[in-house]
């Protein structure tokens, strides 16, 4: 091996911490934080925002601003993802899944601590990974073919199998669900459109993030409006930060392991970012002994994804920088930007830059440490907002994720999406049918069929001569036998036994019919394309009905099979007591909607907010107005910073209004 | 005597104030501009845009704010959808048009409801396109042999989709008689991967690559080049790639193939292709209907840009590819051309779709 580029090490990091380079360095750091806090929106919108500026820097400081913006995000969404269940983007999800309920528990601080020392410890991995990876990259990446990138597939569907929920059946129904609605849009293989209506918006699929902030952040929200005052319940803010940096100390290694699982798929094509945390998660409820807790609070189900979101950074790079070829959006960016300063990516960059590959993996660990530092200072008053009445909390969250998924594609149907996704996600919710099944599902989708495509057409039965290939396979059927095996399946779903949830089976049922329906429309609607544009989707309509069938035929029998016959409503979780009726939250949920597409976005989430405070937080007038002010003010700020647009409404249409009203 | 000072002094003042009420007519102080992009952050079209934005600010009269919005979606039919129903025509929502948005449109697709032809362009940049195969597959870089070679053992390509970018190499390959194994859905990037792990036998890439990636791959013996797409001269003439001066062209092969020139609705679509891809890879156009005078505006602008000292640089001559930028009459002709296609080439065009490809 030849380590010899090691040389350019110290020269770097002297670089780095004298000039203006750390300047630059915190400035991209600090507007990093800001971009990380607020959901879905991240280091893509920091770095379109700077590289206008970028023209005529010197390489070293631009780069260090582009690093630091680029690498903060992954810490700091945590912040919405644990505080108030809202992902703080589609890969964040499974950092809900157990930080929610410990915010709901009163250890918001101890999950916050954990979550940020996993997260420093994840991003220094990283950057410690991209340091070797000037060696090892290119052979590793060349042995990575479409056959190898397949079987990575399989073995990381394998792998989340344990997060199906409480119900086999129901669980593979919802991950074939999310296969589904990841095949709307444009076949990989015939550019054929699929289920698409004949509209643009469908043509591309589904966004990840509307999908994740209507799948889980709205039941969230709905669910803690109807059941209780304060996210934190009863229970004391808590201290816990010193916990939460035990936590991280004893479960170490499991810190280390999730960080190489992190940069290694980071690194590898073919996988996608959305996938890395749920991994992270599986592997975690995987190797702990005692599983019970995951789903309802368990701090390793927030340091497993954290550590490895913020591993994937370094990981992510190694694509970008030494082939050119962007691994994300963000480094799509990033991209952009080098080629601004004058920087060629690609082989170039191994022989003849190795000071600025350096100058990248210094930045990239001192932004690590920076962001966690920030992160920690800000935990504490950002922490309260779990002690706040949540009905005074609720309807900012509500417009911000409007304002967020509107952000993906700038198209009405993404808040159309984000609605009807909302809807679904909160029956499954209460009728136990695995959310976390339906995202990873919608998150391999895309690459699972295109692997799949390309396996066949490259290399067909050839596939069982690459031995690389048979030994991931291997791997991945080991998983499937460990998977089988687990007794224990974490739902992030809570409980409910079989009696108590009898009620309202019939409900229960109707459900699954409208799940059926969707799935035959899907499977109708392909059935007239060529033959490799609807075979994965038939393929996986088909496996959807078996599972759908079998959930149907035990709720029909009134199996007792655990997690079959499900309402989180009819828990005899304390919590549950006094929790209000759904449909009046559903419609308060559906009128900001309603609101926008009568008023446009900046009018109507400003007169809904003031609504919200006045009549349903029973605040006074003055108070709904400084808040409301304060909110449209923000948004003003908000759009001239990110270039965001607002959605328009009916009133736009008919009048032409000056900014930010029109 | 004095009469004629006075005469002068008026002609001067005159000359001064209609200067003036030009420069009024046309200022975009304080005024922003939108650039739409109808792709991704990070693709091509939204690097040379954002390479171009930051010059055109300051060569527009009044030092206009140009924001770049990316619209993507559907190709690039959402994007240029949008421009064409919201832009008034007066100069302060322009927009990018890539080889997708000709596609789209040439090939009649029901989502589009953009007026091409109607486009006002005021740059084109052109980009080189290179086609190579690997040598361990037993490609020599003799083109004679190589084709030959190609005809008989089919080679495996991954690329983007016949109906998309890569139309004018894979309508290439099929006038040379060389029939491929196609895989579709596949980025550039990636599909580049795929050929240096050799699960694709034949590739190919425009010009900005050449230099970084693909010339140190012929160096070191992995590839060789198969033809180029060709340049067109000032006479209108398509000659070599000054980039690849040694490579053939695919006219080229097509006569040592064939023993004739191309010639009929083969050299028709051809001519339309090669506007696309090669004269048109990257425009910037105005709206529909847009007044002369913001039109001569951007014309004069853009001319200064393109001969601005950063576009020399050799990053940014890595990324235009070093060809000559097209700005007045060039890319309004080249705009032409690349839009409009004679009803049998559209023909040709979807026979060769649907035999060679199935599409319909």
């Amino acid at each position: 091996m030849d380590l010899s580029a090691l040389q350019y090490a110290l020269p770097a990091l002297l670089t780095l911490v004298t000039g203006p380079h750390l300047l630059y360095l915190i400035f991209g750091v600090a507007l990093g934080m800001v971009f990380g806090v607020l959901p879905a929106i991240g280091g893509l919108a920091g770095i379109a925002l700077v590289l206008p500026f970028l023209f005529g820097m010197d390489p070293g400081p631009a780069l260090a601003m582009m690093i630091g913006l680029a690498a903060v995000p992954a810490t700091s969404d945590t912040f919405s993802s644990v505080l108030i269940g809202v992902p703080g983007g589609a890969g964040s999800a499974a950092t809900v899944i157990d930080g929610f309920p410990m915010s709901k528990r009163g250890q918001a601080a101890r999950a916050l601590t954990a979550a940020f020392f996993s997260s420093l410890i994840g991003g220094l991995f990283g950057a410690f990974v991209l340091s070797f990876a000037f060696v090892v990259a290119t052979p590793i990446l060349m042995a990575i073919g479409f056959s190898e990138q397949l079987m990575l597939i399989i073995l990381a569907l394998t792998l989340v199998g344990m997060l199906t929920g409480r119900n086999l059946a129901k669980g593979l129904a919802s991950c074939c669900l999310g296969l589904l609605i990841g095949t709307i849009g444009a076949a990989t293989a015939t550019g054929e459109q699929r289920f698409a209506f004949g509209t643009i918006y469908l043509m591309d699929g589904i966004p990840l993030v509307v999908v994740a902030l209507g799948a889980f952040a709205l039941p969230e929200i709905m669910d803690v409006l109807r059941k209780r005052q304060f996210i934190a319940g009863d229970a004391p803010l808590g201290h816990g930060w010193l916990q939460g940096f035990r936590d991280v100390i004893d479960n170490i290694w499991l810190v280390l392991r999730c960080s190489g699982v992190g940069a290694v798929m980071g690194m590898l094509p073919g996988m996608g970012g959305g996938v890395v945390g749920w991994v992270a998660y599986a592997h975690a409820v995987q190797t702990a002994k005692d599983k019970s807790q995951f789903g309802k609070g368990d701090v390793r189900g927030v340091i497993g994804p954290e550590s490895a979101n913020n591993a994937k950074d370094g990981g992510d790079l190694i694509p970008t920088l030494f082939l050119g070829v962007p691994s994300n959006g963000t480094m799509a960016l990033f991209l952009v930007g080098l080629t601004v300063i004058g920087l060629q990516p690609g082989r170039a960059m191994v022989t003849q830059h190795q000071d600025i590959v350096y100058l990248i993996i210094w930045s990239l660990a001192i932004a690590n440490i920076l962001g966690t530092a920030i992160s920690i200072l800000l935990a504490r008053p950002i922490a309260k907002v779990t002690a706040i009445p949540f009905v005074l909390v609720a309807p900012f969250i509500l417009v911000a994720i409007f304002f967020s998924a509107y952000q993906s594609k700038s198209d009405w149907g993404d808040i159309i999406s984000l609605l009807v996704v909302g809807v679904v996600g909160l029956f499954m919710k209460r009728f136990g049918w695995s959310r976390a099944g339906l995202l990873i599902g919608l998150v391999m989708s895309r690459n699972l069929e295109a692997a799949l495509y390309r396996t066949a057409q490259v290399y067909g039965l050839e596939l069982f001569l690459r031995p690389l290939a048979l030994v991931i396979l291997g791997i991945a059927a080991l998983m499937l036998f460990v998977t089988i095996r687990a007794k224990t399946r974490v739902s992030s779903e809570g409980d409910a036994s079989p009696e108590l949830s009898m009620p309202t089976v019939n409900m229960q049922f109707g459900f699954l019919l409208v799940l059926i329906a969707f799935v035959v429309a899907i499977a109708l609607d392909v059935s007239d394309n060529t033959f490799l544009a609807k075979v994965f989707p038939l393929s996986v309509a088909g496996l959807a009905l078996i599972f759908l069938t079998i959930a149907g035929i035990g709720m029909v029998r009134r199996s007792r099979a655990p997690g079959l016959i499900f309402d989180a409503d009819l828990s005899d979780d304390p919590e549950t007591d006094g929790s209000k009726p759904l449909l009046p939250f559903m419609a308060l949920m559906a009128a900001l909607p309603l609101s926008i597409a009568l008023l446009g976005f900046w009018l109507g989430s400003v007169v809904y907010l003031f609504v919200f405070l006045w009549l349903v937080a029973r605040k006074s007038i003055l108070y709904s107005a400084i808040n409301t002010a304060l909110l449209g003010l923000f948004f003003y700020v908000m759009v001239d910073l990110i270039n965001a647009r607002f959605a328009p409404g009916l009133l736009q249409q008919l009048v032409d209004l000056p900014y930010p009203l029109g | 005597m004095k009469h004629s000072y006075i005469t002068a002094a008026a002609v001067g003042i005159a000359a001064l104030m209609s200067t003036v009420a030009y420069a009024q007519e046309v200022d975009f102080s304080g005024k922003t501009i939108e650039l739409i992009v109808p792709y991704g952050e990070g693709g091509g079209s939204s690097v040379h845009a954002r390479l171009l934005a930051p010059l055109l600010e300051e060569e527009l009269p009044g030092h206009p704010t140009i924001i770049i919005r990316n619209i993507e979606g559907g190709g690039s039919v959402r994007g240029i959808n949008e421009f064409a129903a919201r832009a008034k025509p007066d100069g302060l929502t322009i927009a990018a048009l890539a080889t997708g948005t000709y596609y789209s449109y040439i090939l009649g697709e029901e989502t589009v409801q953009y007026p091409l032809a109607d486009f006002i362009p005021f740059l084109t940049s052109p980009y080189g396109v290179v086609s190579y195969g690997l040598t361990s597959f037993g490609l020599t870089g003799d083109p004679e042999h190589d084709v030959k070679y190609l005809q008989e053992n089919k080679a495996v390509y991954v690329g983007d989709g016949p109906a998309d970018a890569d139309m004018p190499v894979l309508y290439c390959f099929d006038l040379l008689g060389i029939k491929l194994n196609g895989v579709f859905g596949v980025s550039r990037g990636e599909s580049r991967q795929a050929f240096m792990r050799g699960e694709s036998q034949v590739n190919y890439d425009n010009m900005a690559s050449w230099e970084n990636e693909l010339k140190p791959m012929v160096d070191d013996g992995t590839m060789v080049t198969l033809f180029t797409m060709g340049f067109q001269n000032e006479n209108g003439e398509v000659v070599r790639d000054p980039v690849l001066p040694d490579t053939a062209t695919c006219p080229e092969l097509y006569e040592i193939v064939h023993g004739e020139p191309m010639s009929g609705v083969e050299k028709e679509v051809y001519e339309n292709m090669f506007a696309i891809r090669m004269v048109t890879a990257k425009t910037l156009v105005l709206p529909a209907g847009t007044p002369d005078d913001i039109v001569q505006t951007y014309q004069a602008a853009i001319e200064r840009v393109v001969a601005r000292p950063e576009l020399q640089s050799p990053a940014a001559q890595l990324e235009l590819g070093g060809y000559p930028q097209g700005t007045g009459q060039v890319a309004i002709d080249g705009h032409r051309t690349a839009s409009v296609m004679s009803p049998e080439a559209k023909a040709e065009l979807d026979r060769w779709l649907k035999d060679v490809w199935n599409i319909d």
